[in-house]
């Protein structure tokens, strides 16, 4: 975790930043940040610009906890880093928005293709979601420096300094919980994802089976009868939120809330059975 | 003639205190009207503890109120679950019942894990909360919608309350922060709903939850947020902003929930078999649809989606969702904007399917509609085990126990037809578990197969006893048979099975030649049917309706045994309070039969004690002496053990249980009057008692019926515990038709009570007194002073309590109102009506206290000073379906001219010694209207006054009507001799 590693060079002098109680600190303690190809793809965005050690020392301070607020807007993200002076540094980081009319032709590019849709809207971005974009003539992912406007109140005259390099690294994981996080960067607002992904009707397949009907069916044998039952998997809500945007704790979330859960359904369960209701 | 005159009632019903109930913001606040006393009110009801965890407020208009939080809310809830009465009177508001039934809910909501962490900010405490809140899904909307309009959420009371009591609150401040917004003073119901329901969730979940280590002032807000989730209370520390930011964290973590919550279908996969009968076909389709979360039988297949964009969008994205999960799913997915209808899978595929993946995908919410013989519905198409008893090598007319040996063939079959051998042959050699066998798909488990074939082919090498025969025959599994074997047997073996299961009725059996009694053919059923269990090695729960005689049918089952077999006695045991009433019974029906009280401080504890017991038919005992007795019991070879009002064991940890079924005996048996059906929690205790095993262990009774009869409501559940426990139980209804038309229309009991110590001490003192004054005086005041000693007597006999006056505690202290408790329990577990006569107002006033507190429900009391107008509407009420059940009368207000056929049982708790009196006063129940039949039970404290005065009367019917009709004054004109020998304690008369 700490302590000096070999080869570091010294330039510019490093300074130790304040310590900071409750930052937020990347969820990935060693390796890369992200596991999704999405969110590889945008830091390899910062690591294309030739860094040094001003990334590792980013890694570190995102590691660290010493981005202490961070904000996600259209157009760009707004973060406080706290270095070694008394005041957090404000760091900016701007991408050009998408038009209305370019995000249409995205939209349709993305409808012309089942398995796309679908995923999006499950909020998964699979890779050829880039030919999407290519097809309507802009790039998801930033190409180069130019497309990127970076900027920090720190006095490190390089940019990207180590306290974007801080924030990239966090966004990184941000955007692999939500990859729509990178629309709404783009100039996409959130709730107008939906829309964007959803195809106009059509037809389905031509199969043996269709007939276009609404089925009654009496012999139903799924599990949503009126009678209750304890889940056979704990925590599936919290498995279905998924991870918490920007964690700021040591514990994991479901990891700290999985057991309350089993618990919750036990002590429930015995509530029920004792006090059965006996006025009906 | 009482030497107390002015009497206090605290119970006049009109002026009762009800208890109301809201929830808000965190807190359940508790109110009552009258609220005079309300601290008081609250220990005497609740206790000093929970009272003393509640903080408490007061209004401008002068109204008390205490506020609950987190388990102390939750306790006091429970505490009014199921009652309109806590207490001994204190009335349970609409209101708070409510509240009860939304608790419930709650916990229904809890148990499937519908919740996620939050956030709110709590106004009055100003500080903020991390709470647990529901996320209800379609149906729980719809039952929500339902609680959230009811109409006592309206009621300008409780709205207008509400307004009061949210300006009222003292603001105890932690952590004070501005109020993030100003607290809404006055909000509909369904706000008022929603806010209860996320704080009784947010209860239940952190019920018992272990205080966590204190948080550094450092610690981040989630670090904050995440303990506070874990501790006993939500609260934590966070600035305005810091909270906000919180919030929004928390919306947007929760949004794939909130979005897939929010849509109204979901995504539903049909398994459907290959069509055509042959082997050859091995393609199953796997259907996409949409299932209505608000109507789960109504699904739409994708062409039908596929025209409409919201629904092709549902479909879409549940798919997406599903893909990763499944590469069926995600193979299915095509790039050319056309929507997928479905997958197809061969047999081993279908198999994947039925087995592993089908439930990966209920987790997700994905609904999976599975064919009925794969769910194990069909019976029909089920591979199972089979045995066939042969029959066993006995002469005929012997008695078949459960220890007797039985030779078994094993074998396979489908649903009832056995499989050929080279039907067998092809199962062991399949590839897969899913076969086409005779025309219909069927699922043969492996492991069980093997299992079953092994058993098959060790032909008779396995045995069974007659026991275990019988647990698979009623559907309970026995040394690792797979679940759904069979049994076959004819001969003796299946004509048990068939008596067992009551499809083949009993030969009557002749009652004993020394029984002075005719038993009704309900009777010599019972009675027969005892006699077949215990012959045959089972335990027997003889569980009829009060009244109907279980006494005389086990009275005889007694006697039958010890004309068999005499030097094996019978052990009775039974509560304190009856054991008199058994050993007058069994004089007054079998006057031979040799029985033994084994009670009180003279009963025989030494080395005597074996040949005591040997040389009678019965042995009578308390529950109490059980347990402490128990190294006396274990040294005599019991022909069988009797266990009288069982629900005494129904604890199975309890000592007196753990007593009962250390003892070695021929035979079990268990008498109880309250439908055991109705308790599933006392059965399995019981069950262990009376056929060990029967229901598997007390965890396992716990998982596989208590929890889903109790909490679940499966009804699959209660069908197989009443398999299985069904044939030891035998309970008769008196009104059932074939009862009903043995039965008298009026049966009379007299009830023999014993005096607890407390009891004896003081009537023995009152003798005293009297033994010294009865030779000093005469004249008046002689007659005075016996007078006085005798209504003295009399009070002690009904409880002390009345005899002093001094409102003290009330249970553990009298035989009488004891025996009271017991048979109105029975009685109102019936569902049947009761009317209470007593001469005393003070008594009957202490009779309601105590029933009250008891039942939790009203019981109506009617005495000299309730006005007219008050007593028609206390009778019009009881005879109200939703009336109280039991009623209690002063015989002089009640005793004429009421009409109250609600009830089918009378109790005279203290005697007139004027039957007609006593029958003027049945006769409110015994009239015209009267639909059932009417059972009279006279309270008589053995060996007392009372015992000796109605034994009196018995002897000289004619003299009473003369005699004593004029009251008590003839007690007077008696010699001191005959009136010392009339009042002096009888030895037995008092509990152990």
């Amino acid at each position: 975790m700490s302590g000096r590693r070999n080869g570091w060079d010294d330039w510019p002098p490093r300074t130790k930043p304040r310590r900071v109680e409750g930052g937020i600190k990347a969820q990935t303690k060693r390796g890369a940040f992200g596991t999704r190809w999405w969110a590889k793809r945008w830091i390899a965005v910062l690591e294309s610009f030739g860094l040094g050690t001003r990334l590792s020392r980013g890694r570190a301070y995102a590691r660290g906890g010493q981005v202490v607020d961070i904000a996600l807007e259209p157009g760009g993200v707004r973060a406080a880093v706290q270095g070694s002076r008394s005041k957090p540094y404000d760091v900016t980081i701007r991408m050009r928005e998408l038009t209305a009319r370019e995000w249409g032709a995205v939209g349709t590019a993305i409808s012309a293709n089942t398995r796309l849709s679908a995923m999006l809207l499950a909020g998964e971005m699979p890779e050829d979601i880039e030919a999407s974009f290519a097809a309507a003539g802009t790039p998801l992912f930033p190409k180069s420096q130019h497309e990127l406007k970076t900027a920090c109140s720190c006095p490190d005259i390089s940019n990207p300094c180590k306290h974007i390099a801080a924030v990239f690294y966090l966004i990184g994981e941000e955007f692999d919980r939500d990859p729509f996080l990178l629309f709404v960067v783009r100039g996409l607002p959130r709730a107008a994802v939906t829309d964007l992904l959803t195809p106009p009707a059509g037809k389905a397949h031509n199969g043996k089976r269709e007939n276009g009907n609404v089925a009654k069916d009496a012999n139903r044998t799924d599990t949503a009868d009126a009678t209750i039952a304890p889940p056979a998997v704990d925590a599936v809500l919290l498995q279905k939120a998924g991870r918490f945007p920007f964690w700021r704790a040591d514990e994991e979330l479901e990891e700290a809330l999985a057991p309350v859960y089993a618990r919750a359904t036990g002590t429930a369960l015995a509530w029920l059975a004792d006090h059965r209701d006996s006025a009906t | 003639m009482s030497p107390k005159t002015s009497v206090e009632f605290s119970v006049a019903q009109d002026r009762a205190p009800v208890l109301h109930a809201r929830p808000l913001a965190g807190s359940l606040v508790v109110w009552a009207e009258p609220a005079a006393r309300f601290r008081a009110l609250l220990i005497g009801t609740f206790g000093a503890t929970l009272t003393a965890n509640a903080r408490f407020a007061r209004e401008s208009a002068g109204k008390a109120v205490a506020y609950f939080e987190g388990d102390d809310a939750l306790a006091f809830l429970s505490a009014c679950a199921g009652r309109q009465l806590v207490g001994d009177d204190v009335r349970v508001g609409d209101d708070l019942a409510h509240w009860v039934a939304v608790l419930r809910f709650a916990a229904e909501v809890v148990v499937q894990q519908h919740m996620l962490p939050g956030v709110a900010y709590d106004s009055i405490k100003r500080v903020a909360r991390a709470r647990w809140q529901p996320v209800l899904d379609e149906t729980e909307r719809r039952r929500a919608s339902a609680l959230g309009t009811a109409a006592v959420l309206d009621t300008a009371a409780v709205l207008d309350t509400a307004a009061v009591l949210d300006t009222a609150v003292a603001p105890g401040a932690r952590g004070a922060r501005p109020p993030a917004a100003p607290h809404p003073v006055v909000r509909d119901s369904a706000e008022i709903f929603a806010d209860a329901l996320e704080t009784f969730v947010d209860w239940l979940v952190r019920a018992g939850a272990p205080q966590p280590p204190a948080r550094l002032p450092g610690d981040s807000i989630h670090a904050r947020w995440l303990a506070a989730l874990r501790a006993p209370d939500g609260t934590f520390i966070a600035t305005r902003a810091e909270y906000e930011s919180l919030a929004a964290q928390i919306e947007d973590w929760r949004r794939p929930v909130v979005e897939a919550r929010a849509s109204a279908y979901r995504l539903c996969l049909r398994i459907e078999e290959p069509a055509g009968d042959d082997d050859a076909s091995e393609r199953w389709n796997v259907a996409y649809l949409l299932q209505s979360r608000g109507d789960p039988s109504l699904l739409l297949d994708s062409a039908h989606a596929a025209k409409s964009t919201p629904l092709r969008r549902e479909l879409l994205s549940a798919l997406g969702r599903v893909a990763p999960l499944s590469a069926h799913v995600d193979g299915s997915l095509s790039s050319d904007g056309a929507l997928p209808t479905g997958f197809e899978l061969d047999t081993a595929g279908a198999f994947d399917f039925l087995t592993g993946d089908a439930s990966r995908f209920e987790a997700a919410d994905v609904g999976v509609i599975l064919p009925s013989w794969w769910l194990g519905k069909d019976a029909k198409a089920r591979i199972n085990l089979r045995a066939k008893v042969k029959s066993p090598k006995f002469s005929a007319g012997g008695v078949l126990n459960s220890g007797a040996f039985l030779d078994v063939d094993w074998s396979v079959a489908l649903g009832n037809d056995p499989l050929t051998a080279s039907e067998l042959a092809r199962l062991a050699k399949l590839k897969s578990p899913l076969v086409n066998l005779r025309g219909r798909w069927v699922h043969v488990d492996s492991g069980e197969l093997r299992r079953a074939l092994e058993r098959a082919k060790s032909g008779s090498a396995r045995t069974l006893t007659a026991g275990e025969a019988v647990r698979l025959a009623l559907g309970a599994t026995v040394d690792g048979t797979p679940a759904g074997t069979t049994l076959v047997a004819d001969g003796p073996v299946g004509d048990l099975l068939a008596r067992l299961k009551g499809e083949r009725s009993l030969e009557p059996l002749a009652p004993p030649p020394s029984l002075r009694a005719e038993l009704r053919p309900y009777q010599a059923r019972g009675y027969s049917w005892l006699h077949f269990l215990t012959r045959a090695g089972f335990g027997a729960c003889l569980a009829d309706d009060m009244g109907l005689g279980k006494t005389i049918q086990t009275l005889a089952l007694v006697a039958r045994d010890w004309e068999e077999a005499p030097g094996e006695p019978v052990l009775l045991v039974c509560p304190t309070s009856v054991i008199e009433n058994w050993n007058r019974e069994a004089q007054r029906f079998l006057p031979g039969l040799p029985v033994v009280v084994h009670h009180g401080s003279a009963r025989e504890r030494g080395a005597q004690f074996a040949k005591l017991a040997e040389s009678h038919a019965l042995v009578v005992t308390g529950y109490a002496l059980l347990q402490r007795d128990l190294a006396l019991f274990e040294k005599v070879r019991w022909r069988g053990v009797v266990l009288d009002e069982a629900q005494n064991v129904k604890n199975a940890d309890s000592k007196q249980a753990q007593a009962a079924r250390a003892l070695h005996s021929g035979y079990r048996v268990a008498l109880t009057g309250t439908p055991v059906e109705n308790h599933v929690g006392d059965l399995w205790s019981l069950m262990e008692f009376l056929n060990p095993g029967l229901l598997g262990t007390a965890a396992s009774f716990r998982r596989e019926f208590f929890i889903p009869i109790q909490a679940l409501g499966k009804p699959e559940a209660s069908e197989r515990l009443r398999t299985l426990t069904g044939p030891f139980v035998l309970r008769r209804l008196k009104t059932d038709a074939t009862i009903i038309s043995d039965l008298p229309a009026k049966q009379e009991y007299k009830v023999f009570c014993t005096l607890t110590r407390e009891q004896a001490t003081l009537y023995e003192a009152v003798l005293r007194d009297l033994d010294a004054t009865l030779d000093e005086s005469e004249g008046i005041e002689r007659r005075g002073r016996i007078l006085g000693a005798l209504a003295k007597l009399k009070q002690i006999c009904n409880h002390p309590a009345q005899f002093a006056g001094d409102n003290s505690p009330l249970p553990g202290r009298s035989g009488k109102l004891a025996r009271l408790e017991e048979m109105l329990e029975e009685v109102t577990d019936a569902g049947e009506g009761a009317l209470v006569f007593t001469q005393f107002a003070e008594m009957g006033a202490l009779i309601v206290r105590r029933l009250q507190a008891r039942f939790g429900r009203e019981v109506a009391f009617l005495h000299g000073g309730i006005s007219k107008q008050a007593r028609d509407a206390m009778v019009a009420r009881f005879a109200s379906a939703a009336g109280p059940t039991v009623f209690v009368l002063s015989l002089k207000a009640g005793g004429s001219g009421l009409n109250l056929t609600r009830a089918n049982h009378v109790f005279h708790f203290d005697r007139w010694w004027n039957p007609a009196v006593e029958n003027q006063a049945t006769d409110r129940a015994f009239r015209i209207g009267q639909t059932k039949a009417v059972q009279v039970h006279k309270f008589v404290c053995a060996g007392t006054l009372e015992d000796k005065i109605d034994a009196l009367i018995e002897r000289k019917a004619a003299l009473s009507e003369r005699v004593v009709g004029a009251g008590e004054g003839w007690l007077t004109e008696l010699s001191s001799a005959a009136l010392r020998d009339l009042v002096k304690l009888s030895p037995g008369a008092v509990e152990g």
